[in-house]
This record gives structure tokens, sequence and C-alpha cells, in this order.
């Protein structure tokens, strides 16, 4: 089962994204600040990253930065989820390694739907580190 | 005074002070009581909400049994408005009909005719979250509450529910009697894109001042490419604050064959519109724009001539060019700011860069380079001369600047990038 | 001559004149509670619907300039420019002006913003030290700092001020944390009433106690030490009872010492800030009344009652007290200056109302409290104390002092509620209560100590440089709180 790791600060979000992507039959793990999640990035390997932009302690931008120049995590798809719509903002966090951005408030059923591109759909995609097949 | 009048006294005081510690402890019990008795339903509920929200069909009481009034009611309000700032598209429709499902709507447009403000703030407010078509009648009176707050709260909520019926009464409420409001309904046009421009275009002529003012700024925001031609037709309007506005949303535009209509108000009579148009001109960079910017060096305002000279130092080549020919200048400010503009966009160090090449270009650079010491801001200059990775342009500049006078001893605080 | 006599007269009524005293003073108290109570009610319920996470990210709020006056800050500068940067607002542009530190404050400057020295072309509209340099940042527009000279706080200010380019600017002190939202909460006054508003301020918070990440409050609770919860009381006390009031009544003097937004125009037209005082920003705030009373033309000097700033404040009676002295001695200074304002209706309630109120209580009334709690001590040795005095005594000196702490409290619980722990609302209504029994009356000890030293004119510029601009040295345990990495 592919493994999910949500980082955002907003309790909210994380309750409503754990029980959609559960449902759809992924594993989620979550975390609340930048530094914590990136300690779970690093234990637990998830096959794809949902992060927000802004949380405190380190932000979504500092994140990917690490994300991308980590030898072990560089090759984990990062979405990020941000209610920062602002073109240049959407460049900044592309031009930092984000695979996908989507702006909040977002379309559920989008959301499912561009995670199932990247790893497939929930049930035939393999557990596995990074360069598991189903990743486009 | 009798004694036992005094104690009297002394104890009323005493148990008021009693009293008074009762009630805030009191007041802080039941407002925990009742938190807590919404978080357990909410607890409760939770899962079938969740799953009602991620599915494609079903009405609610097929996933979560609501009550029909009373704390889980109101927990399970909660969520759905909650959530209504978090998703859109399906999701969120559904969480409409959810809301219209338990009465909700209903409910609040009850409450919109509320006597007290802040009730039928609070009602339109949820109404917006609701993103219930339902509503938008009700809160399209209320744009002409006798309240403020409720007039941008009625605002607010319809941009959220958006759509076009809800355009028309907000472009109207644009005319509200402080600027805080007009910006915040100005703010929600501009969130709400599409049919706002063509609604804001058609009823210009009826508009007021202040809204005519929020109109400009919002269509610099909304950047559509269309907007240019009725934004060039407003630069020669007869207020000069619209003129202003009009260049300064050409500029946000960036539609780069405006530059005509902004050259002309180069010699507007009022500094604004200068002003403006020269921002304009540097962020839509039009070569054509680089000798009438060159003349605006020499204006009287200083913002006008601030901005023309950081126009220049956005256009280029030819911006360069006309920025060095204005070390020259007879006015002191045109000079110095020419100075800092170069300054900014590298072109002294390029300069520097030249001096150990020999020949023209050589000869060249420490022609414009001697001048700008000659002009006294040497901060640049002083840097490179330290701190230059090559070792013949620090010589050479060091050079320059003693023959002024300007000795560069020792590094100072941490060199600078070079 | 019946020496006896007369001077048992003499005592009595002398107490009479006490009680008489605090039973006006605290009813000043109460009414300014009254007033302000119904201005945070107001305030609160209607900045609910405010929405400033919406307005963020606009460009078409006004742009402001924020000063940051540093000297020898090195420890702490960067982090607080970074987290000054995080500020949620349109257009600002932070301006940090070093005020001849002798420590390596420019340089941390320079290396963590990559700063270089530019030509800045500027009006030197205010008269200050000699500017040495004034460095910017190629990545980021929004950054300046200005080297100069030492000329003390509001020298710096005034150099900040010529190099601003905003028609508004606020101050902020170097070792305070401001909310995200500050800007827009104190801007919103402005663009309210764009033409009255000279001057905004925002309730400043103790942050001892707190936990501070990344330039951000995180935890908020009481601090442990009582000198430090009795400050808590002290200032919901003068903040959500005494200024809201004030402000509401158009007379408002003390903006805060840790934040404040200005209109440049018109504080350029007062002359900037003063060097010559020990609390500028109550000299500046006077002089603007002032100006703006003499031009009659209508305008306002708000308060807004919302937790903008954050900030620490002495943890022990030694600090305590220095900057008592030099808070009595700023305020003895502007109203002596200001003398002419008393009583003079051309400027209305400020003149009428404030101005005397300040110095009958603020000034002579902690020599009349003092010298009546010594008097009621005489007169008890003297077999003179009746139970009715007495009883009368306890009640105008105290209870209703504490009722009026506890007014606080309450106020603080229905509107901002930034101490939601159990507690800390029992610990703050105890404090509420004990407050008034030692605490208020060192204050007015420290207050007429300094009104003494004032009368001599000794001043005590020495230890104020050695400290900084944090003129009360922050703990050790502070200065860690503050520079607590994730």
């Amino acid at each position: 089962m592919a493994k999910i790791l949500i980082l955002d600060d907003d309790p909210i979000i994380v309750a409503f994204l754990t029980s959609l992507l559960r449902d759809s039959g992924y594993a989620v793990v979550a975390a609340q600040d930048g530094s914590t999640g990136l300690d779970l990035a690093r234990a637990e390997r998830p096959d794809l990253i949902l992060t927000d932009l802004v949380m405190p302690y380190r932000d979504g931008y500092e994140i990917l930065r690490e994300l991308k120049s980590d030898p072990a995590l560089r090759a984990i798809p990062v979405i990020v989820l941000s209610m920062k719509e602002r073109e240049k903002d959407i460049v900044r966090g592309l031009d930092l390694g984000a695979d996908d951005y989507i702006v909040k408030p977002f379309g559920a059923h989008e959301l499912l739907a561009r995670i199932r591109r990247r790893l497939g759909p929930a049930t035939a995609a393999g557990r596995g580190g990074p360069g598991a097949p189903g990743a486009s | 005074m009798t004694e036992r009048a005094l104690l009297f006294a002394i104890a009323v005081i005493a148990g008021v002070l009693v009293l008074l510690s009762v009630v805030i402890v009191l007041n802080k019990a039941i407002r925990e009581a009742r938190a807590s008795h919404r978080r357990r339903w909410r607890r409760a509920l939770e899962p079938g909400l969740q799953k009602y929200l991620a599915a494609q069909e079903g009405p609610l009481p097929e996933f979560a049994n609501v009550p029909q009034r009373g704390a889980g009611r109101e927990a399970a309000v909660d969520f759905l408005l909650d959530h209504s700032e978090v998703v859109r598209g399906e999701a969120r429709d559904r969480i409409s009909r959810a809301l219209e499902g338990l009465g909700f709507v209903d409910q609040e447009t009850a409450r919109l005719g509320s006597r007290s403000w802040w009730h039928r703030a609070s009602a339109a407010d949820r109404l917006g979250l609701s993103r219930s078509p339902r509503a938008i009648e009700a809160l399209t009176q209320h744009l002409e509450d006798a309240d403020g707050d409720v007039r941008l709260r009625a605002a607010k909520a319809l941009g959220m529910i958006g759509g076009q019926a809800a355009i028309r009464p907000l472009v109207a409420a644009l005319a509200q009697p402080s600027r805080w409001s007009t910006l915040r309904v100005a703010e929600i046009l501009a969130s709400m894109g599409g049919g706002v421009e063509s609604e804001l275009v058609a009823t210009w002529h009826t508009m007021p001042r202040v809204s005519r003012l929020a109109t400009l700024d919002i269509l610099g925001r909304l950047r559509i490419p269309g907007s240019a031609a009725f934004l060039l037709e407003r630069l020669s309007d007869e207020d000069p604050d619209l003129r202003a506005r009009a260049a300064h949303a050409l500029g946000k535009l960036g539609d780069p064959t405006v530059h005509r209509g902004l050259i002309g108000c180069l010699r507007d009579p009022e500094w604004p519109v200068r002003a403006m148009a020269a921002k304009a001109l540097g962020r839509i960079r039009a070569a054509e724009g680089v000798e009438p910017l060159t003349a605006l060096l020499q204006d009287r305002q200083w913002w006008a001539r601030s901005n023309a000279a950081e126009a220049l130092r956005d256009l280029g080549a030819r911006g360069a060019a006309a920025l060095l020919k204005a070390l020259d200048a007879p006015d002191p400010f045109a000079r110095h700011q020419a100075v800092l503009m170069l300054e900014q966009s590298g072109v002294i160090d390029q300069y520097a860069a030249d001096l150990p090449l020999g020949g023209a270009p050589a000869e060249n650079a420490r022609a414009v380079l001697k001048r700008i010491a000659d002009l006294g801001q040497t901060a640049r200059l002083e840097d490179l001369a330290r701190s230059h990775p090559d070792a013949a342009t620090r010589t050479s500049l060091a050079g320059l600047l003693a023959a002024r006078g300007i000795l560069t001893g020792p590094p100072g605080p941490p060199p600078a990038r070079a | 001559m019946d020496w006896k006599g007369i001077a048992v007269e003499f005592i009595t009524t002398f107490n009479l004149l006490v009680l008489f005293y605090f039973l006006i003073l605290n009813t000043i108290y109460l009414l300014l509670f009254l007033v302000s109570l119904r201005e945070v009610w107001v305030f609160v319920r209607r900045t609910f619907f405010s929405d400033y996470r919406q307005l963020m990210q606009s460009e078409l709020t006004w742009p402001i300039s924020v000063l940051v006056p540093a000297r020898n800050e090195e420890k702490t500068i960067v982090e607080t420019i970074h987290s000054l940067q995080m500020v949620n607002y349109g257009e600002f542009e932070i301006i940090v002006v070093n005020d001849g530190s002798s420590d390596e404050t420019l340089a941390r400057l320079i290396e963590a913003f990559e700063l270089r020295r530019i030509d800045k072309v500027y009006r030197r509209a205010i008269a200050t030290e000699k500017v040495r340099g004034v460095y910017a940042s190629l990545e980021q527009a929004n950054l300046l700092v200005v080297d100069k000279e030492q000329g003390g706080k509001a020298d710096a200010l005034n150099a900040g001020i010529n190099v601003a380019r905003y028609p508004l600017f606020c101050s902020v002190d170097a070792d305070s944390v401001i909310e995200e939202d500050a800007l827009l909460r104190v801007v919103k006054p402005f663009m309210e009433n764009p033409r009255e508003t000279v001057a905004v301020g925002g309730i400043v918070r103790i942050v001892n106690g707190c936990t501070i990440r990344d330039g951000r409050v995180v935890d908020i609770e009481l601090p442990r030490r009582p000198l430090v919860i009795f400050q808590v009381v002290e200032y919901l006390r003068a903040f959500l009872t005494g200024r809201v009031g004030w402000s509401a009544l158009q007379s408002l003097l003390i903006i805060s010492g840790a934040f404040g937004l200005y209109r440049r125009d018109e504080v350029l037209a007062v002359g900037g800030y003063d060097r010559d005082t020990d609390t500028e920003d109550l000299e500046l705030v006077v002089r603007l009344h002032q100006h703006m009373r003499l031009k009659k033309q209508p305008y306002q000097i708000v308060f807004v009652p919302d937790p903008v700033c954050w900030t620490e404040v002495p943890s022990s009676w030694k600090v305590l007290r220095r900057q008592r002295y030099r808070w009595h001695r700023g305020l003895l200074q502007s109203l002596w200056r200001h003398k002419r304002m008393m009583f003079n209706p051309r400027y209305g309630v400020l003149g009428l109302l404030a101005m005397p109120y300040f110095v009958i209580f603020e000034m002579f009334g902690p020599f009349i409290e003092i010298a009546g709690y010594l008097a009621v001590i005489l007169s008890w040795f003297l077999g003179l104390l009746n139970w009715h005095f007495f009883l009368l005594f306890l009640f105008m000196a105290f209870l209703y002092g504490i009722f009026l702490s506890l007014a606080a409290v309450l106020l603080e619980e229905i509107s901002f509620r930034r101490y939601p722990k159990w507690e800390d609302l029992m610990k703050l209504l105890l404090f509420a209560v004990v407050e008034n029994l030692y605490y208020r009356q060192a204050l007015s000890l420290f207050k007429v100590k300094s009104f003494y030293d004032f009368i001599r004119r000794t001043r005590r510029w020495g230890e104020m440089e050695r400290a900084g601009f944090r003129k009360e040295a922050m703990t050790p345990a502070a200065q860690q709180r503050m520079r607590a990495a994730p």
C-alpha cells in the first residue's frame, strides 16, 4: 500500500486529507510543522509528500529545498498544497522542485486524480522507496 | 455615619468583589463546558461527515445521523462550515446541499432580519461560508444595510457565493463611505475574476469617484488584456487621481503597446500622473520611453524624478545610456539618482571590470568612473577598490579614487559580493 | 498653645484629605474603566469581522516604513529582522538604524542579508548625528540599514525617518516580537479615517513566560515570577482600562514604548523625536497633540485595544526600579515642558482633563499616597485612629483598587482571552488582589524618588548607554528563549 506524508499546520486539513486518502486506500502519516515533517520523511520514506507552504518552525520552501537536496529523499514526488495563489509563488514552488502545485481551496477529486497519476491507483502500487514503479 | 451602616457598605463592596470573581470563573466554566459538549458531538459525527464529503453522491442522512437541533446539529454545521473554506468543486457543492438540507440556510436568512447588527453580520458571514446560491437575494438586500460591518459582510458573502448574480451588486457596493470598506469590496471583486471586468466597464459612467478609483485598481489587479483600451481612454480623464491610477494600472497590465498614451502622460500638469506614467513605462519596458523619461529626470517633483530614474534603470542598454548622459545633467538630484541607478543595475561594476582591459573600452570606463567619483558618490567604487577579485582592477580603482583624495584603506566590514 | 490639639487637628484633616484623594482617584479609574469596557466590547465584536487574513496579501493598503533602532544587538538583530520580514503586509520596508554599535551588529547584518553600501539620495529633514553609510540588499528591495554615529534612540529614529520613503512609519524595538497581523491592525484606523488619523498605538503584551520560536509567540503562559505577574495585571489595567479610556476621550498621551504607527509628514512637522528626554515617544505624542490642536484641524490619535506587540519586562526589582524611574522622569519632563497646555481650553480635553489628571494623580499623587499610609500608622501610634476611619481607609485605598484590578481581568477574559488556562486565570485573580497590597505601593515609592531626583536634576545617562537601547537588561534565560532554534 502506498504511503503518503501530509505536512500542514491546519488540523482540519490534516484530518480531512487523512480521511480522504485512507478511504482511497493509501496509508497516511502526518506532521503539523516542518521539522517534524522532515524527520518523518526520513523515517517513513513515503511514496509521496503533500505539503503546505506556510508552516511554523520551517516553512514549505525550506522543506522543499531540503527534500530535493537530500539524495535519499530527492526522488519522492512532492505536491504543494497551498493558499498562496500568486503566480510568483507558484513559480517559486515549482522552481524549487515541487512536482505539482495545487492551490487551496482544492477540489478533493482533482487532488486524488493527481495523486493517482503519480502513484498509480492505491491498490496496485507496491510499497517501495524512491524509484518505485508507478511514478511518472 | 453609624458603625453599622459603614460595615454594611464595606460588606456590600466586598460582596461585589466576590461576585465579580465568581462571574469571571463561571463565565469561563460555562464556555468550556459548552465547547467540550460540542467537541464530543463532533468526534462522534466526524467520520460520517468525512465520508459524506468524499463521496460522489448520496445525501447527508445516508452517512451521518445528525439530530434536528441542539449541540449535535451545531457541531455538524461547524464541521461543514470549517471545510467549506478548504475544498472547492464537488465537495463544496455537497457542503452547500447538506447545509440547505439541515435548514441552516433558511435559519441564517431569517437571522439576517435581526435587530442586532451583530446577528445580521454573523448571519451574512455564515451564509457566505455556506456558498448557497439561495442566499443571494437576501444578501443583496443587505448591501444597503444601515450598519457598515453588515454591508461588508454581505458583500464578502456574495463574493464567496460568486457568479454573475453577485457581481453586479458588489460593483455597486464599491461606493462605501470609508476607504477601508471600499478596499475590502475591491479585494473581493479582484478575487472573483471573470465577469467583473465587463461589469465595471459597463457601469463606469454611473459610478461615484470613490468607486472609479477602486475600479482602476481592480483592473490593474485582474490583468485582463482587453482592459488596455479602456484604461488608455481614462488617461485623458479630467480627474488627475483617476489619470494617475489608470497609468498605474496600465503598468501592471504589462501590455507593451500602450506606451504612446503613457508617454503623453509624462507631460501631464499634475505630478502624480507623471510619476505613475514613468513607473508604468519602466514596467512595460517600452524602449520608446527612454527619451521622454530622460527629460523627466529634471522634473520639479521628487517622485516623478525618482520613478523616471528607476524606469530608465529597467530599460536595458538604452536606459543605461540615458543615465550615463544624465551624469552631466544640470540638476544635482538627477545626477545623483543616475549614479544610484547605474549602481543598482550593475553598470558601474561592468565598467570597473573593463578597466584592466586596455584600449578604448578602458579609456571609456575610466572617464565614466572619474565622472562618478567627481560627483562624490563613491561608496560602490570604494567597496570595489577594496574587494574586487581582480587585483589589477582594484589597483586601478584605488588609483582613480586616490587622485580625488579618497583613500581606500584596508578592508572594512566583511566585503560584499563583488 | 495647644500643640497637641493642633497636631491632632492637622493629622485628622490630612487623613481626610488622603481619603478624598483615594476616592477621586479610584473613581476616575472606574469611569475610565466603564468607557473602556464599552470600547473594548464593541471593538472585539467589530474586529471579529475584519478578515485580516484576506487583506494580508493586498497591495492596496498604505505602505509602511518599519524603523528598528539598534545598538549593540549583535546576538538578536538578525533574528529580529527575519521575523519582521515574515510580517503579513502588502508593502513595507524595514530600516534598521545602527546607532554606533560597539559590537558586531552591523557586520552580522551585512553578512546575513548580503548587504552592500549604496549611495542613497535622501533629504536630511531632521538633523542627526553623522550617518556613516546606508546599506541595501541586492535581493530584497525592502531592507535598508543606516549606519550612524551614536546619538541615542531618538536620534536613531530620526535618522530612520529621514531615510524612510513611505507616508507611515512605525518604531519597533529590537527586542520586541511583533504579531503577524500587527501592521494590518494598526493601519486600519488610518485607512478608515485617512485625513484625521495622525498616530495609532497598540497593546503591548508581556512575553516573559511565553515561548518564542522563529520570531513568533507560539505558547502563551503566565510567567512564573510574582513580580512579573504583577506587571501582567498592571499592564492589563493600564492598557485595557486606562489607555483605551483616554483614547476614547481623545487624550491618549502614551502610545507605548514598543509599538506605534505615525504619519511621517506630521512627525516631521513637529521636528521628529526629541533627544533630550527619557521617554521620547511620550514627548512626541504630546507634541503631536499640541501641533494638531494649534492647527485647529480635526484629528485623532487612537489606541487600538488589540494585542500587537510582545515585549520583555523587568523580572527583578532592581531593573524594574530603573525602568520606572526613567518612565516617571520622562513624564515629568514632558509635563514640565508643555505646562502651557495645562488648563488651557485651546487644547480641549487634553489640556483640561488629561494633563491636570497626570499632574495631580501621577505627579503629586504618589506623595499623597505614601504620606497617607504614614499618617495612618502615625495615627495608630498616637491612638487617634478610630474604627470608622480605618475601615473607610481600607476600603478606599485597597478594596476599591482590588475591584478595578479584578475588573481589568474580567475585561481581558471576555475579550482577548490570551491566557486560556484555568490555573493562569486563578493566578491572575489572586494577583489582582495582592497587587494592591504592596506592589502598587512600591511603584508609588519609585515615583516619589524619581520626582525628587527630577527636581534635583540628576540624570543617569551612563546607565542607559551601557545597556544599549534595551535599557533594562534581558535575563540570560530570556536571551536563551529568544534564541531558541527549532
